[in-house]
């Protein structure tokens, strides 16, 4: 049994329920965050081995919650998912040490790619 | 005025006449013959001829009947008469004349001031014109932009938990359940591509576009595209050739735009081009420019139809009944080539096939390492 924690930060409730059941099925564990104030309230007391992160989110964004899960855990993997293409966000993604950028609409392999490239590196 | 000193002119003449004074007859006999001809030529109103015949036959029977009278001095008489009665005719005439140009002025003025307000009016009704049509094709690409981002999140959603049912996250599905879940990701796939073109045709047409350029290989990029092509292709037992007589081909383009330019234009082959049919890919070189053709034998367009097949959305009513499209993709193939400083032309012949040819500059140097490409010489 894979004991890897997926962190899901995403505002869609369809989205992220959507990750949750198939990252579940493929036997990692998930813990879910609706907004990134209640992302970054836990972040202290959750361990997780990577975040999927969108960039589009209420209040605090998502590139905010990404410059801060960095200030405090570098190591920390995070992929962002973005619906937005603009090449400036992405940048600033990647700026701020975005692990992965996976674009909106996503297909499950997309997802599955990225979750085992990333857990597979920190792991090896 | 002047008819007053036409009557003058006649009294001085009889009295002349009456007087036996020869010499008065002949200056103002002249002056009088002068006038007429004077007001022939310049007022083209027809005259009664029996004054001017009298006055000419005075004349004539004074210097015949008393040859002393000189006729210079009758010449110099007259010029100088002349003269005095155009100077004085000025001088009465001035105040006219003057008026006559002030107002002239003014109304030219007038004229021209009318005028401009006029055109600025109509400058200024443009600019607004424009201005709106700016701010409305600014409202157009922001609403589709935004449009399509809402659309794609609810999408996303559908086609994730459609995946999730495929995947077998709530068990496994019977056959049956497995047509009808491929029958609904079809559709979702379709409508996310649709989504897609729509997005970067909308992208392309604001400006958003940014090429990243490098010196890529446009025969590997070709060979690439007819891999991906090739099932598709099998499975409508369609023959792929492909032919470079050309050896390796280089451009200074965007790799990720020349790829979708490539393989728009093959998959949109495929989709038209019946079974048992052919597609001919070819590359070639054309002094500084890349050639690309793709040819196939599929339904083919009316000379009408190739005109408009570049246009947003339109499908020819063949294409319509053969497979699906969205319409877009040659209009975005297109634009990316036309961003690349390239040219696409079709000619086609209903029921016979179809050829593309693409035209791309080719990159002006290999050695991209030594010596960077230079983009100013590229326009």
């Amino acid at each position: 049994m894979n004991h890897t924690t997926i962190l899901i930060v995403d505002d869609e409730e369809e989205l992220r329920e959507n990750l949750q059941d198939l990252l579940e099925f493929k036997g990692y564990r998930v813990e879910t965050f609706a907004t990134g104030e209640e992302f970054l309230e836990e972040f202290d007391s959750i361990s997780g081995d990577l975040v999927l992160l969108d960039i589009q989110l209420p209040g605090v964004d998502g590139l905010e919650v990404l410059r801060r899960i960095k200030a405090r855990r570098p190591q920390m993997p995070v992929a962002m998912v973005s619906a937005s293409s603009v090449r400036g966000i992405l940048d600033q993604a990647e700026a701020y040490g975005a692990d992965r950028i996976i674009l909106k609409p996503y297909s499950h392999e997309d997802i599955l790619r990225a979750v085992e490239e990333i857990v597979n590196r920190a792991g090896g | 005025m002047n008819a007053v000193y036409n009557y003058l002119l006649i009294a001085f003449f009889a009295i002349s006449i009456l007087d036996f004074d020869y010499f008065s007859v002949s200056v103002i006999g002249m002056i009088i013959v002068i006038r007429y001809f004077y007001s022939l030529f310049y007022t083209k109103q027809p005259r009664s001829y029996l004054f001017f015949y009298f006055t000419g036959l005075a004349i004539v029977l004074v210097n015949w009947r008393y040859p002393t009278i000189q006729l210079p001095l009758t010449f110099i008489t007259l010029a100088i008469l002349e003269c005095i009665r155009i100077i004085i005719m000025a001088v009465l005439r001035y105040p006219d004349t003057i008026q006559n140009f002030q107002a002239l002025t003014e109304e030219l003025e007038r004229r021209v001031e009318q005028r401009t307000a006029e055109l600025r009016e109509t400058n200024l009704q443009l600019q607004q014109a424009n201005l709106k049509l700016l701010e409305l094709d600014q409202m157009k690409t922001a609403f589709v932009s935004q449009a399509s981002h809402d659309l794609r999140t609810p999408l996303t959603a559908i086609k994730g938990s459609l995946d999730n049912l495929m995947m077998g996250v709530a068990g496994e599905l019977n056959d049956k359940q497995k047509k009808i879940m491929l029958r609904a990701t079809r559709s979702v796939d379709r409508l996310t591509q649709l989504i897609n073109d729509i997005l970067d045709l909308n992208r392309i047409e604001s400006g958003r576009v940014t090429l990243e350029k490098s010196v890529i290989s446009l025969h590997t990029i070709m060979e690439q595209s007819l891999l991906e092509n090739q099932p598709a292709a099998e499975k409508k037992q369609i023959r792929l050739q492909a032919s470079n007589d050309a050896g390796p081909i280089f451009l200074h383009a965007d790799p990720s735009k020349i790829e979708r330019v490539c393989g728009e234009l093959i998959s949109n082959a495929i989709k038209y081009t019946p079974p048992g049919g052919w597609i001919q890919v070819k590359l070639a070189r054309s002094g500084p420019h890349a050639v690309l053709t793709v040819q196939d034998t599929g339904i083919g367009m009316t000379a009408e139809e190739c005109g408009k097949i570049w246009e947003r959305f339109y499908r020819t009513t063949e294409s319509q009944k053969i497979a699906k499209g969205s319409g877009l993709g040659l209009s975005i193939a297109k634009e990316l080539i036309e961003l690349h400083e390239g040219s696409i032309t079709v000619d086609s012949t209903p029921g016979m096939g179809t050829r593309f040819t693409v035209t791309l500059p080719l990159a002006q140097s290999l050695d991209t390492e030594h010596e960077p490409y230079d983009n100013s010489n590229c326009g």
